[in-house]
């Protein structure tokens, strides 16, 4: 039975627009009628442009120019991200209107392959944790996390084929966990943050969240482009190692596997031993600095850079702040001057210990987060743990899908490589994915 | 020996003394669980720092982009 277009990998959807057996047409009336169809439970986009996609659509097919890498491929922005034309309100509601005159940088490469922007995804409030309305496509009665939560959410749900999020501290490989799907955050600094809404300068990465590794690598390829390149340039080199899977020299990270819930302990025990068993060389490592003691480092520098940028606004529009928003710009302005410098001195000491511990494997290991999806009635997006250092050090990291729990949860795996080998995070992610398959499309009709 | 003024109490006093003047003692009130757990943070990293061999580079450049 051939697959309805909305159920299509990017890659596959790509290939088939190139070949004229998929109209871009097809591919994004059938994406939005999904949305239609399951909006309603999911909760995932803010904003829906649907009469421009579909113009774009017209505008490829009747011009042909479908053979671009992302040709009519339909993709979701969280609304942090500048998209020309749509409001970036960033969860804040005195932003609701103000309309993006530009695309943020990696918006506009993406375009310049083709791709058709359908909208704007829900985000938390600035990035934060303050819990958005998105549910789980798995089971609605749970997040489908933050911040990235409604990119996450609609790649999961085949609401659009693949979506850009962001990460500070794990706001992009988390909803990714919890939807099972896959994710990626790029190197610190090796994406343009420009056009995108900040929380923590030194922390924030564009990520991306995809139905394969493949997938996600395309993406990268496409946005990962030196600036003097220009748009309509792509590497070409994430695809391929994505395309060239191998076995690498993995690290398990022993101290964060500990802290998961046996559940997911186990789960990522037998992908472990699975890797193992078909050529991955593997070691345990335990890090020389403690999982606490790196969590408040890279909380205190979100604290101190949060603050500044939305002092003044904050002064401003104080009612609009959500609780835990507010909570973070009142505490943080009681911080003594010296957390902030303290903080930066401990992060180099952190970096300096975990890249030696990249000294004798590709990547390291571990569970995403440690713990299944939270009930909507906890009222959290999650538990960042195991996500914070790679974001405080800018290490490319990715998340993918290892199967389900006994509730049927999605159950994920961590790949982190040191930092500017995205391209060891791509094919050990890949390789990973070859032995412990994909998974299907969420339950929700 | 550590600097007992950064103890996690001690930091917490200082920064409970912020927020009353910054929010007010109704507020500061509302917001200790948030600064309790800054200043345990705090007190964390200024432990390891202590105990850190000093670094001629160390002065903070975060990776540049």
């Amino acid at each position: 039975m051939m697959s309805s277009p909305c159920e299509l990998l990017l890659h596959e959807a790509a290939a088939q627009i190139r070949a004229g057996s998929l109209s871009p047409v097809e591919l994004i009336d059938d994406v939005l009628a999904r949305i239609v169809h399951t909006e309603d439970r999911l909760h995932a986009w803010v904003h829906i442009d649907a009469e421009r996609a579909r113009a774009a659509a017209r505008k490829h097919q009747e011009a042909g120019t479908t053979d671009g890498v992302l040709a009519g491929i339909p993709m979701g922005f969280k609304d942090l991200y500048d998209v020309r034309g749509l409001p970036t309100a960033a969860g804040f509601a005195p932003w609701r209107d103000r309309l993006a005159t530009d695309d943020a940088d990696v918006v506009a490469a993406l375009r310049s392959h083709g791709m058709i922007p359908i909208g704007k995804t829900v985000t938390t409030q600035f990035a934060f944790s303050d819990p958005p309305p998105t549910r789980n496509p798995w089971d609605l009665e749970r997040t489908a996390s933050g911040s990235s939560s409604g990119s996450g959410a609609a790649v999961a749900a085949r609401q659009v084929t693949a979506a850009l999020g962001t990460q500070t501290t794990g706001s992009n490989l988390r909803p990714a966990a919890y939807n099972g799907i896959v994710g990626f955050k790029p190197s610190y600094g090796s994406l343009s943050r420009r056009g995108i809404v900040p929380l923590a300068w030194s922390m924030d990465h564009p990520g991306i969240l995809a139905r394969c590794v493949r997938d996600a690598a395309i993406l990268l390829d496409c946005m990962m482009v030196p600036r003097a390149t220009g748009n309509g340039m792509r590497s070409g080199v994430f695809e391929a190692a994505a395309l060239a899977p191998r076995p690498l020299r993995f690290g398990v990270l022993t101290e964060f596997c500990a802290t998961a819930v046996p559940e997911i302990r186990a789960a990522v025990d037998g992908a472990v031993r699975t890797l193992g068993a078909n050529g991955a060389t593997v070691r345990e490592i335990v890090l020389p600095i403690d999982l606490e003691t790196i969590k408040a480092t890279q909380w205190t520098l979100l604290q101190c850079e949060a603050l500044e940028l939305h002092r003044r606004l904050y002064s401003q529009e104080k009612g609009h702040y959500l609780p835990r928003m507010r909570t973070l710009v009142e505490g943080a302005d009681t911080l003594p001057a010296w957390a902030y410098v303290k903080a930066m001195r401990m992060r180099r000491v952190i970096r300096k210990a975990v890249d030696e511990a990249f000294a004798d494997v590709d990547c390291l290991l571990s569970p995403v987060s440690p713990d299944l999806p939270p009930l909507i009635t906890e009222n959290t997006t999650g538990d960042y743990s195991l996500l914070a250092a790679w974001s405080l050090l800018g290490l490319p990291a990715a998340s993918i899908p290892i199967g389900l729990s006994v509730a049927r949860l999605p159950l994920a795996l961590q790949i982190a490589a040191s930092y500017r080998r995205d391209d060891l995070m791509v094919t050990g992610a890949a390789w990973c994915e070859s032995l412990l398959g994909r998974l299907a499309a969420p339950p929700l009709a | 020996m550590s600097d007992p003024t950064l103890e996690p109490e001690n930091i917490l006093d200082r920064m409970t003394a912020a927020a009353v003047v910054l929010w007010g003692a109704d507020r500061a009130r509302e917001l200790e669980p948030m600064l309790r757990l800054s200043a345990q943070a705090l007190s964390r990293i200024d432990a390891y720092m202590l105990s850190a061999a000093d670094d001629p580079d160390e002065a903070p450049n975060g990776r540049s982009s």
